[in-house]
């Protein structure tokens, strides 16, 4: 059993590409016709990388990133994670996969209101069947600054706090890679902040591999590197930009 | 062990949504409980009866089924009931139960964490049932007494019983109510974690197809003997066919009653305002809700619609039959001096003597049962009450023999020939051959005949038939009973006051076979509907923030209930129309002629409680909320 604190160094980083997506198109269909989500995209997320997908609204980015993840199949092409095609899998396989080897962190901190921060952090452990050692829980806790709250319930945290608590049941399982839909979209500056570095952190200091979906080029700056959608398309690529080269490009994009 | 320990946890924490589970399965588990009462306290009175008490003993017997049916009928109610809380739960938590795919909970774990929860639920729920049942125990046996239902008063029965029936049968219903919704549950996908509004497809589940399937072949392949059948076996297939009509109807619910309510609702939405038009919406695209709350009040409505109209198209068929074939046009009640005086009468032609007693019959097992039987005189029963011979011949029934009617026949599975061992009384069995089958008319000459001179039955009623050219035979045969406690009628009369009993009768099974599970059906309809409304609070916030009054979004909700609910009543209409429509047909084969008496009141009565019912427990929470609420909370 591996713990935040106590890395494997080189663990993640034997294999270079934790995500591959190969031509990846994604279509729904409805009664008032056919939207094309995503319109072959070819893009390795590279181990223990931390990249920002960025893009207008609608642009594709959360389909992106369900399909990468393997919580919707795409209509086209492949999905690689870890090396394993994830077309290959029924839904129990994919659903042990995923707990093996992914985590999630959402806008909405999408916590168990029944269940203590402690709880919480633990139940993927749990759920694979593996009994959690309370030094690794509170470790995970520590290591997102929430020291001494392990025993509240998640109504009684702020919600920076619950989105560190979700960020620690992201990373509890030591998954290969990290999917984030606009982390930061319901907190303020000074809270995204604190969440942003301990994403980066993560990667910088433990080698996670992270996706994040964002719109908030202050937010993307903190990735290694962006990409960028528009209307189911990659049309951009940039690597360690700050915030102002990333909004520049995301408006030059918009025109 | 984790999953569960999860389950104890979210119990816990989540008591609300299940707080509409509980009390449909405890209102459920009282009811069932309180029926298992009331058999052990029959059966208790009974093994304390004097072995020669037949007369009482037959009545505890029949009071004993009649509680059994009742019990069924609730159980039936409360499987619907249940499922249609524990899928409200589900849909409550859609959210949550992504979330718990998307950390790795598989399907198969979601789906037991749900069972586990409502085993929980159901456990304390059941045993809260059973005890609160066994507490009211005392005064319901009293009220029984006091309204005539039972012979004598009941002592109130040992609990154990009660435990071991009503509390398992509690659990039994409880999972059977939650496994669809713990289904449900399991096949709702990681993404759903990410989604504000979830849509639900309505795709159906495998064993849903299955058992939809096989009830609807199952209740059509009924309805279709029912048709082809004469009697009382349609009768029969009447009292059952409704449960699995109404079992397919439930299983394609989610395509069935949204359907119906468009088709309801297509004649206002097109002179209507915007409301209706958005409960029409509403109630079509939330297909499961809508099957939800649409369940409970299709299963009473065509079971009560069907068992009333079936009732009353019996006593329709009873007064048919013994208008057809009763020639006496007088019919005298009286004792034993009656019998003289009726004889030694000069305006007497013939009086067919009508004697009833009670015998034991004793099966191959050994098995004894009370049975009503009757001694004829073949000749005068073939003049004045028409005994028809359908198998067999009349004039077999002498010494050792008896004759019973084709219903009697079909029931019991006795045939022409056949051996039956009786006794009467305290006397030896005596082996009687069965020589002919005869036309039912059971308020005539009931199921069971027995010719004159085999046992010592007095008569109690005559039908007569007067020597030609008496003017007034009526009066002239009550002249010659003077001084005896006979008194005559004309045969109109005793058909009309006939009928009438057995109206009341069946008026008073009714309210004792459904009363209770009607009640039942009634609070368990407010419960669901509730339920749900409760669960919209944050639609509600958000339509009065896109610029709704108060008042229309409770119109809204007032369109929605009554568009499900007469969906619900609709489908109740059709499935007891057709069940009477084949009953009449196939009771009414053979007869001159069998007028219909519709009981537009009862039904009416029916529909309109639930309407009332539906409107008043969908608009009250909606009014409570909104009055709490502003549209500002929607940006939460
Ligand atoms: N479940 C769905 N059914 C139909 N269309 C969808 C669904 N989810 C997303 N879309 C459509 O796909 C496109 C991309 O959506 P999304 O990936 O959510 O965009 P973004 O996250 O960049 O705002 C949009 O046009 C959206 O309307
Ligand atoms: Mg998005």
């Amino acid at each position: 059993m591996t713990t935040l604190t106590d890395p494997e160094p080189g663990r993640t980083t034997t294999r270079t590409d934790a995500v591959v997506l190969d031509g990846v198109t994604k279509t729904y269909t409805s009664k008032a016709g056919k939207v094309d989500a995503l319109r072959g995209i070819t893009h390795t997320f590279g181990a223990s990388t931390f990249t920002a997908v960025m893009g207008p609204s609608g642009s594709g980015k959360s389909t992106l990133l369900q399909c990468a993840a393997g919580l919707d199949r795409p209509t086209k092409g492949t999905v690689l994670v870890a090396g394993t095609d994830l077309a290959k899998l029924n839904e129990v396989e994919l659903t042990t996969m995923r707990r093996s080897t992914m985590g999630f962190v959402f806008q909405s901190y999408n916590l168990l209101p029944a269940l203590t921060v402690f709880d919480n952090v633990a139940l993927p452990l749990r759920l694979a069947g593996v009994r959690p050692r309370r030094r690794d829980v509170l470790a995970a806790l520590t290591d997102v600054g929430l020291d001494g709250h392990h025993g509240r319930r998640p109504a009684e945290l702020s919600g920076g706090q619950q989105q560190r608590v979700s960020i620690a049941r992201a990373l509890i399982a030591q998954p290969q890679v990290v999917f984030a839909d606009e982390p930061t979209g319901a907190l303020d500056r000074t809270t995204s902040h604190q969440v942003l570095e301990l994403l980066r952190r993560s990667v910088d200091e433990h080698g996670h591999t992270i996706a994040m979906v964002t719109h908030d080029p202050v937010a993307a700056s903190y990735a290694h590197s962006v990409i960028f959608l528009e209307d189911g398309l990659l049309v951009g690529h940039l690597q360690h930009g700050t915030a102002t080269q990333i909004a520049a490009m995301m408006s030059e994009l918009e025109r | 062990m984790m999953l569960l320990d999860l389950s104890r946890h979210t119990v816990r924490r989540n008591i609300a949504p299940y707080v509409g589970s509980f009390v449909a399965l405890f209102l459920g588990v009282t009811l069932i409980a309180l029926t298992v009462e009331m058999i052990t306290a029959v059966a208790e009175a009974t093994s304390r009866l004097e072995p020669g008490d037949t007369r009482t003993r037959l009545q505890l017997d029949d009071l004993a089924s009649m509680f059994g049916v009742m019990s069924g009928f609730s159980g039936f109610i409360a499987i619907f009931v249940v499922a249609s809380t524990f899928s409200f739960v589900v849909s409550s938590r859609r959210r949550e139960l992504g979330l718990l795919r998307l950390v790795g909970a598989t399907p198969r774990q979601v789906r037991r964490m749900i069972l586990g929860e409502s085993l929980i639920v159901a456990a304390v729920a059941s045993l809260a049932g059973c005890v609160f049942a066994h507490l009211i125990t005392p005064p319901t046996l009293w009220l029984a007494h006091e309204r005539g239902l039972t012979p004598m008063k009941l002592d109130p029965p040992s609990f154990w019983p009660t435990l071991a029936i009503a509390f398992p049968l509690g659990a039994v219903v409880a999972l059977i109510g939650a496994r669809s919704a713990a289904r449900r549950a399991s096949r709702i996908p990681p993404v759903d974690a990410m989604r504000e509004a979830a849509v639900e497809r309505r795709r159906m589940g495998f064993w849903r197809l299955v058992v939809g399937l096989l009830c609807l072949g199952g209740s059509l392949t009924m309805l279709v003997t029912m048709g082809a059948v004469t009697g009382e076996l349609s009768l029969v297939l009447g009292i059952f066919a409704p449960e699995m009509l109404v079992i397919s109807a439930v299983c394609f619910g989610p395509w069935l009653f949204p359907a119906l309510a468009r088709l309801i609702a297509w004649p206002l939405v097109r002179r209507g305002d915007v409301t209706i038009r958005l409960a029409r919406d509403n109630v079509a695209a939330s297909a499961k809700r809508t099957a939800s709350l649409a369940a409970p009040t299709l299963a009473i409505s065509a079971i009560g619609g069907s068992l009333l109209l079936t009732l009353g198209i019996a006593a329709d068929w009873d007064h048919a039959i013994n208008q057809q074939y009763l020639n006496a046009p007088v019919v005298v009640q009286g004792g034993e001096r009656t019998g003289t005086a009726l004889a030694t009468s000069p305006a007497v032609k013939v009086a067919d003597a009508s004697a009833s007693t009670s015998i034991t019959l004793i099966d191959r097992e050994g098995e004894r049962e009370l049975e009503d039987a009757q001694t004829v005189d073949v000749a005068s029963a073939v003049a004045a009450r028409g005994l028809t011979a359908v198998r067999g011949s009349l004039g077999d029934l002498h010494g050792h023999t008896i004759a019973m009617s084709e219903s009697y026949a079909f029931d019991s599975g006795y045939r022409l020939g056949s051996t039956m061992r009786v006794a009467f009384g305290h006397s030896k069995p005596v082996d009687l051959k069965v020589v002919t089958v005869v036309k039912s008319a059971p308020s005539l000459y009931g199921d069971l005949l027995l010719p004159p001179g085999l046992v010592a039955a007095t008569p109690d009623r005559w039908f007569v038939i007067p020597q030609p050219g008496v003017a007034d035979p009526v009066s002239t045969i009550n002249a010659s009973l003077r001084g005896t406690s006979g008194h005559a009628e004309s045969a109109d009369a005793w058909l009309a006051a006939t009928d009438a009993d057995l109206r009341k009768n069946n008026t008073f099974a009714l309210w004792v076979l459904l009363g209770p599970s009607g009640f039942y059906a009634a609070l368990a309809i407010a419960n669901t509907l509730l339920m749900g409304s409760l669960q919209r609070h944050r639609e509600f916030v958000a339509t009065r923030l896109i610029g709704a009054t108060e008042r229309q979004v409770r119109k809204v909700v007032l369109w929605e209930s009554a568009l499900v609910t007469a969906a619900a009543l609709a489908m109740g209409a059709i499935i007891s129309a057709t069940v009477a429509v084949l009953v009449g047909r196939s009771l009414g084969s053979g007869l001159d002629g069998m007028p219909i008496d519709i009981p537009w009141l009862g039904l009416g009565a029916i529909g309109a409680t639930c309407l009332a019912i539906a409107t008043v427990a969908a608009v009250a929470p909606t009014t409570f909320m909104l009055r709490r609420v502003h549209p500002s909370q929607a940006a939460e």
